[in-house]
């Protein structure tokens, strides 16, 4: 797989990144504006170049010249340490060609005869015009087609207005398993489980305030619980997580929330033991709902009960209940209007929102990275929870024309589907619930005119409507990666491991080996 | 980025403001298709309560927004859709919402 993935024109893995972006491996190199008409020629004698047309020149001298370096052409609108692909063609030639790119500060190509055609890289130094030229010197005839664009390094933008917190750091070279909270737009790489992936997540608020200061007269609890702030080293690595502590019978600790009846929430905060009672219930109270029993140990974990609301009604949220002879240490306390915990919002006086995250390419992709009449998309990914929404992400023409849409499946458990969307009408779907969403899975999709192919985790797909025939993308429209269907909709939530554009369509074998 | 608070005199005419942001339709479901973020406070509550003190809730239905990407004007103030500006609130002594690492300014 690893040889495969070497074949990929582009490859996005939770390691590189930046404020603002998520940065792909293989460096996103695309060519900017054409600059080669921006030029100016300074002549020497009968060494002398001539503009023909916007990128067309004659290159010529009689011999009689001394300088070495005329007929030159300067570009005028370089830029001190970017990288420049210049392409020269050079036909009706006659006589000694000597030619010359100065890129500012060097020769970086010196008595080329351009016998054959130039397509030359080079970033341009010093404050100099970068320039070609030839030896005026010798006695020559040339035509010259030339073109001079900029090479952009291209990442994936990243958005997330607020900050957010993640597990292990977003420090690319630690994994240390503490919770940190990271700036507003930093990417979160996420260690949960071991291996780093991206998280993306949903917008979110906590609904309870002081939700680490369950001294607060927010929290209500029975007089004789003793609460000590501050008490030993919370998940987020300061000493900030709060003892509670009674010998006695009928404990709780709760906080009122207004809850709106058909909603679902989920209550999450972690808890350790200190060598009191293990088992544990939660309480919503004023609901329909069965105690929610739990286990602490005597490590920091996070404890997840989802419940849907049966009465619109303010409720004490109980942590724990009717307990006897608690001694634990809790903190981080969280109750989202969603079916699954997102990751830690902490509060204090107010209630707190973390925006969604999101991503997408801040540049269009060109040939020289993907040939949209083929190539292959590979996305490893998993979901949050499977709680039957659309989640895509996309290559696309930005919009919902042409597009390759993988996805996790709104109303069926499990389900992932891929769509190959053609603006000429053609749409094919693949689809599986054969695999657990919450896992990782591993979608290669192939398109190419009348053979396109989808493969998940080692097995191909059959489409259940189009197929394998059919039209495919008009040039040139696969032009973004973004964490939507394109053009922002639909937004992706879930874990990323890698994401792969591939130029070519790869072959069933490589397929099923990649996904595998 | 501007971050603002409203308070509208029903729900309903939030949901409307909100969804003249921007909607599409895919399969029958609808979504927003616009950059904005939008949280619904809904009906806060006015006093603390606790046991002995049940909750009183606001008439007002509350909304936080953060703006994104707002056209300006020649003074270089920003152009909020049209609807909002009359429900903005201002001069908040305290509130009951905030984002993750952002403060909120009038």
């Amino acid at each position: 797989m690893d040889s495969l993935l070497k074949k990929a024109s582009i490859i996005i893995t939770p390691t590189a990144h930046n404020v603002g972006s998520i940065n792909a491996i293989k460096p996103i190199q695309t060519i900017g504006v054409e600059l080669g008409d921006d030029s100016t020629i300074t002549n020497a004698g009968n060494a002398v170049m001539t503009k023909i047309s916007n990128l067309n020149y004659n290159a010529t001298s009689d011999g009689t010249q001394t300088s070495s370096i005329r007929p030159r052409l300067g570009f005028n609108n370089t830029i001190v340490g970017s990288k420049y692909k210049i392409s020269i063609k050079a036909t009706n030639k006659s006589g000694t060609i000597l030619f010359k790119l100065f890129n500012g500060s060097s020769y970086v190509i010196s008595g080329n005869d351009l016998s054959s055609d130039i397509d030359f890289i080079f970033t341009a130094q010093s404050t100099s015009t970068v320039n070609f030229n030839f030896d005026g010197r010798e006695v020559f005839n040339v035509d010259l087609e030339i073109s001079l664009k900029q090479i952009i390094n291209a990442d994936l933008d990243f958005e997330r207005a607020t900050s957010g917190s993640v597990v292990g750091t977003a420090q690319r070279e630690k994994a240390d398993g503490v919770l940190e909270q990271v700036a507003e737009n930093v990417p979160r790489i996420d260690y949960t489980g071991g291996v780093a992936h991206w998280l993306i997540e949903p917008q979110s608020r906590n609904l309870i305030t002081y939700s680490e200061d369950f001294l607060n007269s927010n929290w209500q609890h029975n007089s004789a619980l003793n609460i000590t702030a501050n008490a030993t080293t919370s998940p987020n690595g300061a000493i900030n997580a709060t003892r509670v502590e009674y010998s006695g019978s009928g404990s709780r600790l709760g906080v009122d929330i207004a809850l709106t009846s058909g909603n679902s929430y989920t209550l999450s905060f972690y808890a350790k033991n200190n060598g009191g009672t293990a088992n544990l219930n939660v309480r919503v109270d004023g609901q329909s709902l069965p105690l929610q029993p739990y286990t602490i140990t005597d490590d920091f974990e996070r404890y997840e009960f989802t419940f849907t609301a049966t009465a619109t009604a303010t409720s004490e949220i109980r942590l724990f209940t009717s307990t006897t002879g608690i001694d634990a240490f809790i903190w981080g306390a969280q109750l989202e209007e969603l079916s699954y915990a997102t990751s830690y919002i902490p509060t204090s006086a107010q209630t707190v929102t973390r925006e969604k995250d999101s991503f997408g390419l801040n540049t269009t992709l060109d040939t020289s990275l993907i040939d949209s009449t083929e190539g292959t998309f590979y996305v490893e990914m998993a979901a949050l929870d499977d709680n039957q929404i659309n989640r895509i992400v996309s290559l696309s023409e930005g919009n919902n024309n042409n597009t390759i849409r993988v996805r996790f499946e709104e109303s069926v458990s499990n389900k992932i589907r891929i769509d190959i969307k053609t603006q000429s009408g053609q749409s094919s779907i693949y689809s599986t619930t054969s695999y657990d969403i919450l896992n990782f899975s591993k979608i290669g999709v192939r398109f190419k005119t009348n053979d396109c192919a989808c493969f998940v985790n080692g097995t191909e797909l059959t489409a259940s409507s189009g197929g394998s025939t059919g039209d495919t993308y008009p040039a040139n429209t696969l032009t973004k990666i973004e964490s939507s269907r394109g053009g922002g909709s639909l937004p992706f939530e879930g874990k990323i491991k890698c994401i792969a554009v591939f130029k070519e369509g790869l072959t069933d074998a490589e397929l099923t080996c990649l996904t595998t | 980025m501007i971050y603002k608070k409203y308070s509208f005199d029903s729900e309903a005419q939030a949901i409307g403001l909100i969804n003249a942001l921007g909607t599409f339709e895919e399969e029958g479901k609808v979504y927003p298709s616009h950059i904005h973020t939008v949280v619904k406070l809904g009906f806060l509550t006015t006093n603390v309560a606790d046991e002995d003190n049940p909750p009183i809730f606001s008439d007002k239905y509350s909304v936080d927004v953060l703006w994104r990407g707002l056209e300006v004007d020649e003074e270089e103030n920003a152009i909020f859709p049209e609807g909002w500006q009359e429900y903005e609130v201002t001069g908040l002594s305290n509130y009951k919402h905030n984002f993750f690492g952002l403060t909120y300014e009038e």
